[in-house]
């Protein structure tokens, strides 16, 4: 399935840095815990987020994640500004004024954490992300014990997302050709077209892609692995070594320190 | 306004039961899927994860500098069923926090509830409700599926509202958070809506035979629309070489 689908891996992308080598298993458990930390970080202590977006942003930068990546993922905190704005305008308690506007002083408190925390997470995750491919995640998410079949879904639903891609833009063109203007109706009807046809054939495709799989004798066999997943966690790689858990935990473990601190401190 | 929860957003014990729960609901939805499409179990519900995926990438501008996207629930229940819905949702979710940062990685668990269990229950229910009226007349099925897609999308919203009263912050009241999240959800429910019924038609026009709502039913599928010639397999593995989502299939009972 890889040579017919050429760069079939884009989304997962990998980018060559010091955290490239960690196992992957490693970077989602060592992601886990550092967020849990920060989500366990009170909102009246917004010091320690000072600490922890540092902690993330390192992270970034030892993984070489572009500026531009993180710029374009700030737009999957409009929905959590949305909802930072109506903690702070609608929170209990004093108000306090901040220009013009009344706001509510816990409220306001919980808007930054909010906010904080979800800078944080789009940091800490970009830094996994870019450095690790979506099959390297499959084989991670695997050594953690997630079930084969699920595993070998991701697998193989990533591959067909950068087909799909390619396909979605081809169909996209011929639609709003044919839609022709630039009023909003056709913009509309172009997308919705587009995304008939390309459902259509999605389907075809998943035919053929099972056929192919068949011609190939790929499926299930009696060993109960998936089509590209093995139903052996420790065959999919070699254990991760001890120090990579260790170095795992460090992030975390800043940012506990980070919490710590906060709580004694302040 | 989507409903991904971010990291942060609900303590950790919610963040906890809402993964118990999808792990739950993905797993039934899984063995489900792996009965109904035996060798194609991760060939279909694989590219129609992929499909989703895309199809929220598609952005129509609404105006005041916004605009709007699919999120797909209704959608997928009404194109293959309520199983493989949620377990294309599950893998969406999983792909979107852990390889496009969009969404919590904490939160995956919710978000699976949220945008997958939740709305797809519902929309199937909706769907099992109106299927006397589409089989009386299969023109009705966009209008069906657009109302489906639209009530699962406020689902979705009411049960992110829900989980941020439970474990989310009080500082305020549980009446202002569902305000808030409902009322964004009514304008993302309409857009859903219509989007949905509008692609449904699209698609009844093309390829009847791919859909698998209730009340649609075989002779639809063998309705003069379909001039399109069949693309049959050669030496494909089923005999019948028709797609794993053909009403023949679905519509005898529960998927």
């Amino acid at each position: 399935m890889s040579s017919a689908h050429g760069a079939a891996e884009r989304p997962g992308d990998r980018i060559d840095g010091p955290l490239t080598d960690l196992a992957p298993e490693v970077k989602v458990i060592a992601l886990v815990a550092f967020l849990v930390v920060v989500a366990l970080t009170p909102a009246s202590r917004p010091g320690a987020y000072v600490v922890q977006l540092l902690v993330a942003i390192g992270a970034a930068l030892l993984a070489f994640v572009p500026l531009g990546v993180l710029a374009r993922r700030s737009v999957f905190e409009l929905p959590v500004l949305a909802i930072a704005v109506v903690y702070a305008a609608f929170g209990h308690g004093p108000r306090v004024a901040v220009g013009p506007l009344s706001l509510s002083e816990p409220g306001l408190e919980v808007a930054v954490a909010v906010l904080a925390k979800a800078t944080i997470g789009i940091v800490a995750v970009s830094a996994v992300a870019a450095t690790t491919t979506a099959t390297e995640l499959v084989r991670g998410l695997r050594r953690l014990r997630f079930p084969v079949w699920f595993c070998d879904l991701v697998a193989v639903a990533a591959r067909q997302v950068e087909v799909l891609r390619e396909e979605a833009a081809r169909v996209r063109l011929a639609a709003s050709v044919r839609a022709g203007g630039r009023r909003r109706r056709d913009e509309w009807r172009a997308v919705v077209r587009s995304l008939g046809g390309l459902f259509v054939r999605s389907s075809e495709r998943a035919e053929r892609l099972t056929t192919a799989i068949a011609l190939r004798s790929g499926s299930r066999g009696s060993s109960g692995g998936g089509l590209v997943v093995t139903a052996d966690p420790r065959a999919a790689a070699a254990a991760a070594p001890g120090g990579e858990w260790l170095l795992a935990l460090v992030p975390a473990a800043l940012a506990g320190v980070a919490l710590l601190t906060a709580v004694l401190v302040g | 306004m989507t409903v991904h929860i971010p990291d942060g957003l609900v303590d950790v014990p919610t963040a906890a039961a809402g993964a118990v729960v999808a792990a739950g609901g993905v797993a039934i939805a899984g063995r489900r899927t792996a009965a109904r499409l035996k060798d194609r179990a991760t060939t279909l519900p694989a590219v129609v994860s992929a499909y989703l995926l895309i199809g929220q990438l598609l952005v129509i501008p609404v105006g005041f500098g916004t605009s709007a996207h699919l999120i797909g629930t209704g959608l997928a229940v009404a194109l293959v069923g309520p199983s493989i819905a949620i377990v294309c949702v599950a893998t969406v979710v999983v792909l979107q926090a852990l390889v496009l940062a969009d969404g919590g990685v904490t939160a995956i668990g919710l978000n699976i509830v949220n945008d997958g269990i939740v709305p797809a229950l519902v929309a199937y229910g909706v769907l099992c409700a109106v299927a006397p009226v589409v089989r009386h007349d299969h023109r009705r099925a966009p209008a069906a599926a657009g109302i489906a897609a639209a009530l699962a999308a406020l689902a979705a919203g009411l049960a992110a509202a829900t989980e941020l009263a439970v474990g989310g912050s009080d500082v305020v009241s549980p009446a202002t958070v569902y305000a808030a999240l409902g009322g964004s959800h009514v304008v993302v429910a309409g857009i859903e809506g219509a989007l949905t019924a509008a692609i449904i038609a699209v698609i009844l026009g093309l390829r009847p035979d791919y859909l698998s709502m209730p009340g649609l039913t075989r002779t639809t599928a063998a309705s003069p629309a379909t001039t399109v010639p069949q693309p049959v397999p050669r030496r494909s593995r089923d005999s019948d070489g028709s797609h794993a989502t053909t009403p023949a299939t679905s519509r005898g009972g529960r998927p």
